[in-house]
């Protein structure tokens, strides 16, 4: 295989946009990624487009809108689907594409429109990723799910609330300070302890956000990434791996197989472990799920993920600072673009250009990212 | 017979035979011949792909493995909220979720339950989780 770098990365801004459709979102953040890459359309061999859901935006074969809108066409632009873990199978795709030689440069490109339709609406959309036949009938929402876990966490290790809280609270303290953040502010630990309950143990400040909004990244092989750039970021390893439909038949629900196995893969391609990664980005869906990430990728041991928070290991200054641009809770999570955006954050980590929410020094950045309950899980590991 | 509050997939025989042991009270799930792996719910297929399937009778005691209350449901289900949502573990390992009615302040993981069908009309059946 040949070695992969990203060259460029754009972000469009997220938050509720009334103002912009799919199109829009998705020419906002590759605009920028071609700038960043000092490159044009015209040097783009293909374009792989993550994009969960079609029913949230109304588009059929949304892709092709992307590509079109874009200035992409008549290059070829496909897309692929893993929940929200589609924007890093997105990226897979394309390091596949460039690795294997088959093209030189690819851009990844992750967007989603959710705000075309109500909050209840794509709590549903959102709920019939559950299995149809079996869960769903129970209306379990995402949230609900999630708070399973919790739930059983907090029996299994004595997780409290006030831990789950404190994740929101720091994302939210990072994500005050990401000018592309859907929410750029500040919540204490009573707001969060006392928000309104979505699907108890998880209130309002556990669950992430309704988003619209897109990223995209450019990929190229080595040889073509010597050409444009002296910064380039390569990818170092990539794992994957997934879990059962119904959520019910787990052997454990304080931990996701998939992504243990992900990081795992991810680790042993990098030949890197949990303690060498300076900053990383990591799912948090729901509070939950950032303590749940902390221990399957190995940053503190099983059941410590409350405390991990607690001590503030996951602050800048902390063993291992996460979701530094705020996460999926403050910066929001447009479903598809959830992943990109991570390496995009990560990219801008390595090459030091994050200002105040800069990790002095960071090397090595790990994205962690999940789709649906952990049926997808991707982990891709990034290095100067 | 459809299964569930709500539902968006077709019946199969699988569905049908298990909303007909509902009917009759009974929890029914499937083992497989071969490498005697459990379904609860059922399924008609064993991803071993060397045996049948064959149906028995659930014990419907179990222990509460963890639990929800849903106040903000998806749209399907908003008049329905909030409710109780929850993972019943079984004698035999296996675990199904449904909802669970009891008042939220008494429910306690680890707790003794009893897995009932419930039927929701003429044409709809669900199962439901009872303290014992």
């Amino acid at each position: 295989m040949r070695r992969v770098a990203v060259v460029g990365a754009g972000h469009g801004k997220f938050g509720k946009r009334n103002d912009a459709t799919l199109r829009e979102l998705a020419y906002e953040a590759v605009i920028p990624a071609l700038e960043d890459a000092g490159i044009t359309q015209e040097d783009l061999e293909a374009a792989v487009v993550a994009i969960a859901g079609e029913e949230f935006a109304g588009q059929g074969a949304p892709s092709a809108l992307v590509g079109d809108y874009t200035g992409i066409q008549p290059r070829p632009v496909f897309r692929v689907e893993s929940a929200c873990a589609s924007g890093t199978s997105a990226i897979k795709a394309a390091y596949g594409l460039v690795s294997s030689g088959l093209h030189d440069i690819v851009m990844a490109i992750g967007v989603e429109k959710m705000n075309a339709v109500s909050s209840v609406r794509a709590t549903e959309l959102m709920a019939r990723a559950g299995d149809t036949r079996w869960e769903y009938p129970f209306g379990v929402s995402f949230p609900g799910f999630y708070a399973l876990f919790a739930t059983r966490h907090m029996h299994e290790y004595g997780t409290t609330k006030e831990q789950l809280a404190m994740v929101g609270v720091k994302n939210h303290h990072y994500g005050a300070m990401n000018p592309v953040a859907h929410l750029p502010k500040e919540v204490s630990l009573e707001e969060a302890v006392k928000s309104m309950i979505i699907a108890w143990p998880l209130g309002l400040y556990d669950c992430c956000l309704i988003s619209d909004g897109g990223a995209a990244v450019i990929l190229m092989s080595e040889e073509k990434a010597k050409e444009y750039t002296d910064t380039p970021v390569w990818i170092k390893g990539i794992g994957s791996g997934s879990d059962t439909m119904l959520v019910a038949e787990r052997p454990s629900l304080t931990s996701l197989t998939g992504a243990k196995k992900a990081g795992k893969a991810a680790y042993k391609m990098a030949g890197i472990g949990p303690k060498d990664v300076d900053v990383a980005e990591v799912h948090d869906c729901f509070t939950i799920a950032e303590i749940m990430a902390y221990e399957d990728l190995g940053f503190c041991s099983v059941g410590e993920g409350g405390k991990f928070i607690e001590e503030e290991q996951s602050y800048i200054g902390g063993q291992t600072p996460v979701n530094v641009d705020g996460g999926l809770k403050s910066k929001g999570h447009p479903i598809g673009a959830t992943g990109v955006s991570q390496c995009y954050e990560l990219v801008k980590q390595l090459r030091g250009e994050c200002d105040k929410r800069q990790v002095a020094g960071a090397e090595i950045g790990l994205s962690h990212n999940v789709g649906q309950t952990g049926q997808f899980a991707n982990v891709i590991i990034y290095s100067r | 017979m459809e299964f569930g509050y709500v539902n968006w997939s077709t019946n199969t025989d699988v569905v049908d035979k298990w909303n007909e042991g509902l009917v009759e009270g009974k929890i029914l799930a499937t083992k497989c011949t071969s490498c005697q792996r459990v379904f609860l719910p059922p399924r008609g297929d064993c991803p071993c792909g060397k045996g049948k399937v064959e149906w028995f009778e659930m014990n419907p005691e179990a222990t509460l493995f963890t639990y929800t209350v849903i106040m903000f449901a998806p749209e399907s289900m908003s008049e329905r909220a909030p409710y109780v949502v929850a993972i019943g573990e079984f004698d035999n390992g296996a675990r199904l979720l449904g909802h669970l009615f009891a008042s939220p302040g008494a429910i306690k993981v680890g707790m003794k339950i009893k897995v009932k069908p419930e039927q929701l009309g003429k044409n709809r059946i669900t199962i439901k989780y009872v303290p014992v």
